[in-house]
């Protein structure tokens, strides 16, 4: 009785087995096609749908403001524009979580013309396979077996299926596609925090996970694409980081100096090689959590960005 | 460890090979090897909790032992309060502490004599108010002479800590598991297939019904205040099926896995949502536990035998309990209350009411009587767990006010298709399988093998592919 059931489980199991592997195996042979420019165009084909309104700004002196949610939250368009007199125009592509990835494609999808300069905050954790948690599906198929594995033990037991649903283009629904938007929103992309924002005050030690999970490699040649792509076009690129609080400013300075190295040396790597503007100091009370500034902090650290931009 | 996890996929056939293949000569060993598992299986959450399971058998052990060599009444029933104390000691200052202490300050503040009582930081162990109640059962049985109790302490501690069913229940009673742990146990070939089986059915019913219907249930519940009525009664529906899917599904695997020990659990869970009463509800619902109160508080209260006054007085004192085993919040007083008040027609009603039977026996379709009693009921039921998920009693009231009132006439905002398509597949199933054990029991019992397997397949695919984001299962924390 015992050997009938365990033939039988073991047959009724090979075919589920059989396909994983197969899978894994096209996974991990096909992966320079898979993680190509030609099929993450594929995924991020409408991402910049939402803003068909930028085309609707005619102003001959556009400045992109580019990164994730640090940037989002941190910088008002509105109050930089009104400083610049309405000489340059602001405009936030920034969104929470976002990539270099992402932005290359919501870029290369907008009407440049007119674009001046592009100001982009950099986020070193969003450059870590540790926060492909955060990002669309398909960049799980950067992930090799066993760290796929590890991986949605530690996050989410989807994870490990949600590669697998990549493979085949399923939609994702943590990313929804995006809905065309053409009204040119309050405060051109921006947007004041007014809610306590969640899960932002890891330190170093549990951020970056490099050990674990390793930089993502994408995320940098995607970085120096958006730079070639402004090159192309005329366009000036500054890269910055974003202020952060004080105390994650020590924990960096304490616990991050060789995450910073790798960090620098990733960049190299990919031939990044322009300097970061150096984040600016400000008052722990103009902060929601360790990253993200409140509304108060986004007025102040406007006017600080808008002398940065002004020097440049 | 949770059971739809890969530590769970690796601890179990672990569990499995040493059960039947190393430890099965020797049933003394085997109820080790089962001990030990459990505490691996409760310890992977905190190991610091397993001296509360540890506690919590040993007093009852003992107790029965006592009550057992004693024969004069009065020290036998000190023995039994002993077990009852701290039984209801531990629940009570892990899970009511608090909850205790803040309404009395709020009393006291209430009359004018504030006082001031710092609350604790408690974690609440999982599953204790499962296992204390299976512990409870034993004593109580021994003290009224329905049981023999044991002397072995390894058989004692595999009834009270068997993992399949030790954090989420059903909470079985002594009567029927642990004479399972003193026979020795023999493979049966269609009794672990229908484990298989059963479990499946249950990780579908988590993972794909109770994850996606609980992320929208979260999202209408967390803003209320933005929905019409229409959307948030779409939300109570959403809770209730992810409730139905997140328990009943957990209770499924437990089941299912007992199976592939061979071990009978009870069936804890006979598809609530198609009766077509309350009080056949309180029979389809959490069986373990309706039957719990039924036998250890309802029937020593006086039960239905002593006036329809008193009738009426034990069936709200068994729900209002009912409702506060779920939790020290006044909204489940409340969720417990609702459902006494709905049971008032049927306790006064003179007749005595005949017992419902199956289910619209050998029909596709009910009749129109049935079918509108299974609606009513439902909808009573749905309205009572707002009570449940709502996050306070004040929210509970502006959700109420919303759904009645004309919004409720509107569209809803959130109208997840494929959830609902889902939804649709599942209720279907469940209702083709309603006088079975569980939807699937006999679904392609008569289809060839392969037939039978592609429809398998299909369910570990539509797991695959639509389980929802990971959510924790919500019986663990009562």
């Amino acid at each position: 009785m015992m050997k009938k059931f365990l033939y039988r489980f073991f047959l009724f199991s090979l075919l589920p087995l059989l396909t994983l592997l197969v899978l894994e195996i096209w996974i991990g042979t096909k992966q320079e096609k898979l993680l190509s420019e030609k099929k993450l165009e594929q995924v991020f084909r409408n991402r910049a749908d939402e803003y068909q309104w930028v085309s609707n700004i005619k102003h001959p002196k556009k400045i992109f403001l580019l990164g994730s949610s640090s940037i989002k939250y941190g910088l008002s368009c509105r109050e930089l524009n009104r400083l610049a007199a309405d000489s340059l125009a602001f405009i936030n592509l920034a969104a929470d979580a976002r990539d270099p990835i992402e932005t290359y494609f919501i870029l290369k999808q907008l009407d440049l013309s007119g674009v001046k300069a592009m100001y982009m905050g950099i986020d070193p954790w969003i450059y870590t396979r540790n926060y492909y948690r955060n990002r669309h599906q398909y960049l799980l198929l950067d992930l090799p077996f066993a760290k796929a594995v590890r991986y949605s033990k530690e996050y989410d037991a989807r994870l490990f299926a949600k590669r697998y649903k990549a493979l085949f283009h399923f939609p994702d629904p943590d990313h929804p596609a995006s809905i065309a938007q053409s009204k040119i929103p309050a405060d051109f992309g921006s947007v004041a925090l007014t809610k306590k924002p969640v899960n932002f005050n890891d330190p170093v030690t549990k951020k970056y996970r490099l050990k674990d999970y390793g930089w993502s490699e994408l995320q940098f040649t995607y970085l120096q694409k958006i730079v070639t792509l402004c090159e192309s076009n005329g366009i000036a690129f500054t890269a910055f980081y974003p202020p952060r609080r004080s105390d994650f400013i020590l924990d960096d300075e304490k616990n991050g100096r060789d995450i910073r190295l790798s960090f620098e040396e990733q960049l190299m790597k990919a031939g990044f090689n322009r300097s970061i503007h150096p984040l600016q100091l400000l008052k722990d009370d103009l902060f929601a959590d360790a990253y993200h500034l409140n509304k108060a902090g986004q007025e102040t650290y406007s006017r600080y960005f808008f002398s940065f931009v002004q020097e440049n | 460890m949770l059971f739809n996890s890969l530590d769970f996929a690796i601890f179990l056939p672990i569990v499995f090979i040493l059960y039947w293949f190393v430890t099965q000569k020797n049933l003394r060993l085997q109820n080790g090897l089962i001990v030990v598992a459990s505490f691996v299986f409760y310890g992977w959450w905190d190991w610091r909790f397993l001296s509360l399971l540890l506690f919590s058998s040993m007093v009852d052990y003992v107790a029965g032992l006592a009550m057992m060599k004693e024969q004069r009444q009065r020290r036998r029933k000190w023995y039994l309060i002993l077990s009852i104390v701290s039984n209801l000691g531990l629940l009570g200052f892990f899970k009511y502490y608090n909850f205790f202490l803040e309404s009395f300050t709020a009393a006291f503040s209430f009359f004018g004599m504030p006082i001031h009582a710092g609350t604790l930081y408690i974690i609440l162990p999982v599953g204790i108010s499962f296992y204390t109640f299976q512990s409870l059962s034993y004593g109580i049985d021994v003290y009224r002479r329905k049981l023999e109790p044991t002397r072995d302490p390894i058989a004692f501690l595999a009834f009270v800590s068997f993992f399949p069913q030790l954090v989420a229940g059903p909470i079985e009673r002594a009567t029927h598991l642990l004479p399972q742990f003193q026979k020795a146990r023999v493979f049966d070939y269609s009794k672990a297939v229908d484990g298989l089986k059963q479990i499946l059915w249950g990780l579908f019913k988590k993972m794909v019904i109770a994850d996606n219907c609980g992320q929208f249930a979260d999202l209408i519940f967390s803003q209320s205040e933005s929905y019409h009525g229409s959307t948030l009664l779409l939300g109570a529906f959403f809770f209730a099926m992810q409730i139905y899917g997140d328990f009943s599904g957990y209770s499924d695997m437990a089941v299912g896995l007992s199976k592939l020990f061979g071990f009978d659990l009870m069936q804890n869970f006979s598809f609530p949502y198609f009766s077509r009463s309350i009080a056949e509800f309180w029979r389809r619902w959490h069986i373990s536990l309706s039957t719990w109160f039924r036998d250890y508080l309802y029937i020593p209260l006086g039960g239905n035998k002593k006036g329809k006054a008193k009738t009426i007085r034990n069936t709200f004192i068994t729900f209002l309990v009912s409702g506060l085993w779920h939790g020290a919040h006044l909204k489940y007083l409340a969720w417990g209350g609702l459902h006494a008040l709905y049971m008032l027609p049927h306790l006064i009603k003179t007749k005595t009411a005949k017992r419902e039977s199956a289910i619209a026996p050998g029909k596709f379709l009910p009749g129109w009587k049935e079918g509108f009693s299974i609606l009513f009921t439902f909808i009573l039921v749905l309205l009572a767990w707002i009570f449940f998920r709502a996050n306070s009693l004040a929210q509970a009231d502006q959700i109420f006010s919303e759904i009645f009132s004309r919004s409720m006439l509107t569209i809803p905002q959130v109208l997840p298709r494929k959830i609902l398509v889902l939804l649709v597949f599942f209720l279907l199933f469940e209702w083709r399988g309603r006088n079975s054990l569980y939807a699937i029991e006999k679904t392609g019992s008569q289809w060839p093998v392969w037939t039978r397997w592609l429809f398998y397949y299909f369910i570990l695919l539509l797991i695959f592919l639509e389980g929802g984001r990971e959510q924790p299962f919500i019986y663990f924390q009562f």
